[in-house]
C-alpha cells in the first residue's frame, strides 16, 4: 500500500512541476473573473450566468488537464528510459499503474476543489448575502388522460406509457392529469414544460394559454391557475390562491390537472414535464453534489488516458483521450438517432429522397452503420450523464443523490474496466 | 535452481527481437548458459550490440525470453520479490528531471517501504558515498553526466542490496571518477556482495573483475577467470635479477646450475584487450568458415 501511495505522491509532485497546471488555473480565473463584470437583467439571472460559466469553465480546462497530464506522464517515462529504474524495484506492474491513476485522480481532485472554491466565492460575492437555495424535485408517479373520448384517450396513454410525447390535439376537452403519491412537507410551486404547436392553417406563435388545477389534501381549496406555455420553455406556478394557508405537513396525494383553454393550439405532454418543487435545500450541498459528479467524470477520464497511454505515445493518448471525450458527450444524440432509425424504419427502406433505387447498397450500409453505432454506444462511456448536473445547479433544483450514485457507479464500472485493459497491455510490456 | 551459492543462472537463454507484426528481426542473445557465483564480480564483455544490455535486462525481467530461462537469487527472472534483494544502475542515466537529488532517492527509497528517519538516514549516508553533497538541493536537469552517474549509483543501493547490476558503470566518468568507481566496486565485494557489470572498457574490466564472460554477437564465446584466461600456458618466462655475463650463457646453453637467482618463474600474460580482440577476429573467422 506505501507503495502505491508513494508512487501517486511522486505523480503529484510531477504534474506540480509541470507548468501546465498553473496556464490551466491562470486561464479559468481570467474567466471567471470577467464573468463576474457581465450584464444580467437580474441579480439571480447573473447567478446563474456566473454558476454556467464556471461549471463550463470547470469541465473545460478539468478536461484538459486530466488529458495532457495523464497522457505524457507515461510514454514520458517509457521513451526516456526512466520506467526502467522504477520497475526494477518491488512495486509490481499493477500497483505502479494503480499508483499512477491514484496521482492523476489527487492532483485533478485538488484543482476542482480550488477551481470550485473560487466559483463558490464568486456566487456568494455576486449574492450578496442573500442566501441561495436549491429546491428539490419530484417526478410524478402517473400521467392519465381524461375526457370524452375514449379510444383517443386510450391512444394518448398508451403514448404516454412508452415515454413518447402525448399530442392533445383537436378540438376535443381532453385534459392531462399527473399524479404524485405520498408528497411530504410544503408544496410551494410546480414546474412544466410543454410542447407547443399552433394547428390552425394560419401558424402564429407557439405560446397558448393553458388552465391548471391543483387537487391536494394540504391545500385547503382547489387551486385554479391560467398559465401561458411556450413551446419547450419551463414555467413556474404556485399551487396556492393568494393568501391561503397551506395545513403543511400533511402527507399526501396530489393532482394536477391541465387542459388547453385555447383549441387552435395543440399541446405536447410527456410523463415528467411536470415537476414539483419542494422547500429549500441547501444550496451548498447542490454546489458540492454538483462539483462530485463533475469529479467523476473527470476520475473517468484519467482511467481511459492512462489506459491508453500504457500502449500508446502521448500524442496518440491526447487524441484518443479527446475523442473519448467528445464521442462520450455525442452518445445520447448517437442514441437519439439510432432510435429514430428503428421507428420510421425510413434509412432501412432506402434513402428518402429516391435518387437511389431503394436497394441493396443502401440497406447493406445501413446494417453497417447500424452495427457500427451500436457497439459504439455500448462500448464507449455515455460522459452526456455527467453533464445534467450543472443543468440542475444552474435552475437551482435539488441535485437528486439517485443521479450522484448512479454516475459514481457508471464511474467505477469504467475504471475497473480501463484499470484491468491497461494491466494487461502492461503486465508484460518490454522496455528496451 | 540448484546449488544455493549460485546467483545467477540461465539455461539456453534465447532473445529474438519482433517487429510490429510480431516476425523475428534481430536475434540478440542465443542460448546463453551462465552462472554466476555469489560474492564475484562478474564482468560481461563484448563489443556494442554483442547482447549484454540484453543479458542484464532479460535478468531484471524489462525483458522476457523468447525461450529458455533464468533465475535470480533462486527466483524466475523479473519476480517482484526478488527486486527488494537487488540494484540497478542503467547504461544511462534516466531521472526525473523535476527532481533533486534528495528527492530523487526519497521517492526510490519510498518503493522500498523506507520512511522517516530511517529513509534520511540512508539517503544522507548514499549523498555522502557518492560526493553530491553540495549538489543534494538541486535539479537532475543542471547535472552533468558523470554527477547523474553518481546520483544512479547510490540509487542503485538503496535498498543495500546483495546483487548490484552495473551497465557500463564507468561510462561517463572522468579518471578520477572512474577510479572511484573503481574502488567502490572492490569496497561492495569486500563486503560479500555480488557484482555484474557490462563493459566495453577493458582495463576496468581486468582491474576489478574475478570471472568474465565475452558476448559476441548474441553468442557467448569465452567465460572463466579473468587470471587464466589471460595466462599464455605454453610460454613460461623467467625473471631473473643480477644475472651475470656467464650466467646469461650458461641459461643459454641449460638454463640449469647457475649462481642467478631466480626471481619468479611464471607464465606471460596477455593484456585483456589482445585476448579480447582475438576472440572476436576467432569467431568471425568461424563463422566466416562456416558460411563458405
Amino acid at each position: 500500500m506505501s507503495k502505491i501511495v508513494a508512487v501517486a505522491k511522486h505523480v503529484i509532485q510531477e504534474s506540480l512541476r509541470k507548468k501546465i497546471l498553473f496556464i490551466i488555473g491562470l486561464f479559468f480565473l481570467i474567466l471567471i473573473i470577467s464573468s463576474f463584470f457581465l450584464q444580467a437583467v437580474s441579480q439571480e439571472d447573473k447567478i446563474k450566468l456566473i454558476e454556467g460559466i464556471s461549471f463550463g469553465s470547470m469541465a473545460f480546462f478539468g478536461v484538459l488537464a486530466a488529458i495532457f497530464l495523464s497522457a505524457t506522464s507515461l510514454p514520458e517515462e517509457i521513451e526516456g528510459k526512466l520506467i526502467q529504474v522504477v520497475m526494477t524495484k518491488p512495486v509490481g506492474r499493477f500497483n505502479f499503474l494503480l499508483g499512477k491513476m491514484l496521482g492523476f485522480i489527487s492532483i485533478i481532485g485538488l484543482l476542482l476543489l480550488i477551481m470550485g472554491a473560487l466559483s463558490w466565492g464568486l456566487v456568494r460575492i455576486t449574492a450578496k448575502g442573500e442566501t441561495l437555495s436549491a429546491k428539490r424535485s419530484f417526478a410524478p408517479q402517473s400521467l392519465t388522460f381524461s375526457g370524452e373520448n375514449a379510444s383517443k384517450i386510450k391512444l394518448l396513454e398508451k403514448a404516454a406509457r412508452k415515454g413518447k410525447v402525448a399530442w392533445l390535439t383537436g378540438p376535443n376537452k381532453i385534459k392531462a392529469v399527473w399524479s404524485w403519491k405520498g408528497l411530504k412537507g410544503n408544496l410551494p410551486q410546480g414546474e412544466a414544460t410543454f410542447r407547443v404547436t399552433n394547428t390552425t392553417p394560419r401558424g402564429g406563435a407557439r405560446k397558448t394559454e393553458l388552465e391548471v388545477r391543483c387537487f391536494s389534501p394540504s391545500l385547503k381549496t382547489v387551486a385554479v391557475r391560467k398559465i401561458t406555455v411556450e413551446d419547450d420553455k419551463p414555467v413556474k406556478f404556485d399551487f396556492r390562491e393568494p393568501g391561503s394557508k397551506s395545513s403543511g405537513n400533511s402527507p399526501g396525494k396530489l393532482r394536477i390537472e391541465v387542459r388547453r383553454l385555447n383549441l387552435d393550439y395543440a399541446i405536447g405532454v410527456k410523463k415528467e414535464n411536470l415537476q414539483v418543487l419542494a422547500p429549500p435545500g441547501s444550496f451548498q450541498l447542490n454546489f458540492l453534489k454538483g462539483l462530485l459528479i463533475l469529479y467523476f467524470e473527470l476520475i473517468l477520464m484519467v482511467a481511459v488516458t492512462v489506459m491508453g497511454s500504457t500502449f500508446l505515445s502521448s500524442m496518440v493518448t491526447i487524441t484518443l483521450a479527446l475523442f473519448v471525450y467528445l464521442a462520450g458527450h455525442m452518445i445520447g444524440f448517437l442514441k437519439t438517432v439510432m432510435s429514430t432509425m428503428a421507428t420510421t424504419g425510413a434509412m432501412a427502406t432506402g434513402p428518402m429522397h429516391g435518387t437511389m433505387k431503394a436497394g441493396e447498397p443502401s440497406r447493406w450500409m445501413t446494417e453497417v452503420f447500424k452495427f457500427f453505432l451500436h457497439w459504439f454506444t455500448t462500448l464507449f462511456p455515455n460522459l452526456s450523464k455527467f453533464d445534467s448536473s450543472a443543468s440542475f445547479l444552474i435552475k437551482g433544483v435539488y441535485i437528486p443523490n439517485s443521479l450522484l450514485t448512479n454516475s459514481f457507479i457508471y464511474m467505477s464500472i469504467y475504471v475497473a474496466l480501463a484499470l484491468i485493459i491497461a494491466y494487461l497491455s502492461f503486465r508484460r510490456k518490454e522496455f528496451r | 535452481m540448484t546449488e544455493a551459492s549460485a546467483v545467477v543462472e540461465t539455461k539456453d537463454l534465447t532473445k529474438v527481437y519482433t517487429d510490429f507484426w510480431g516476425r523475428p528481426r534481430v536475434p540478440a542473445l542465443r542460448h546463453l548458459n551462465l552462472t554466476i557465483k555469489k560474492g564475484e564480480v562478474f564482468g560481461l564483455l563484448g563489443p556494442n550490440g554483442s547482447g549484454k544490455t540484453t543479458t542484464i535486462k532479460l535478468l531484471l525481467g524489462l525483458l522476457f525470453p523468447t525461450s529458455g530461462e533464468a533465475w535470480v537469487l533462486g527466483r524466475p527472472a523479473g519476480n517482484v520479490a526478488t527486486y527488494r534483494r537487488i540494484g540497478f544502475l542503467p547504461e544511462e542515466s534516466y531521472f526525473y528531471r523535476f527532481l533533486n537529488a534528495e528527492e530523487t532517492l526519497h521517492f526510490y527509497g519510498q518503493l522500498f517501504e523506507l520512511r522517516g528517519k530511517a529513509l534520511r538516514k540512508k539517503t544522507d549516508e548514499l549523498i555522502e558515498l557518492v560526493g553530491l553533497k553540495e549538489a543534494r538541493k538541486r535539479r537532475l536537469k543542471e547535472y552533468s553526466k558523470g554527477m547523474a552517474r553518481r546520483i544512479g549509483l547510490a540509487q542503485a543501493l538503496i535498498n543495500d542490496p546483495e546483487f548490484i547490476f552495473l551497465d557500463e558503470p564507468t561510462s561517463g566518468l572522468d579518471p578520477i571518477g572512474s577510479r572511484e568507481m573503481k574502488d567502490l566496486i572492490i569496497e561492495l565485494r569486500r563486503r560479500g556482495k555480488t557484482v555484474l557489470l557490462s563493459s566495453h572498457l577493458l582495463a576496468d574490466v581486468e582491474d576489478i573483475c574475478d570471472r568474465i564472460a565475452i558476448l559476441h554477437k548474441g553468442k557467448l564465446t569465452k567465460i572463466g577467470e579473468v587470471k587464466e584466461l589471460l595466462t599464455i600456458k605454453d610460454i613460461t618466462q623467467i625473471e631473473i635479477k643480477n644475472l651475470s655475463k656467464n650466467g646469461l650463457d650458461a641459461i643459454k646453453a641449460v638454463m640449469d646450475k647457475d649462481k642467478g637467482e631466480i626471481d619468479r618463474i611464471e607464465h606471460p600474460a596477455e593484456t585483456l584487450e589482445s585476448l579480447f580482440l582475438k576472440t572476436i577476429e576467432e569467431s568471425n573467422d568461424v563463422e566466416d568458415r562456416r558460411r563458405s
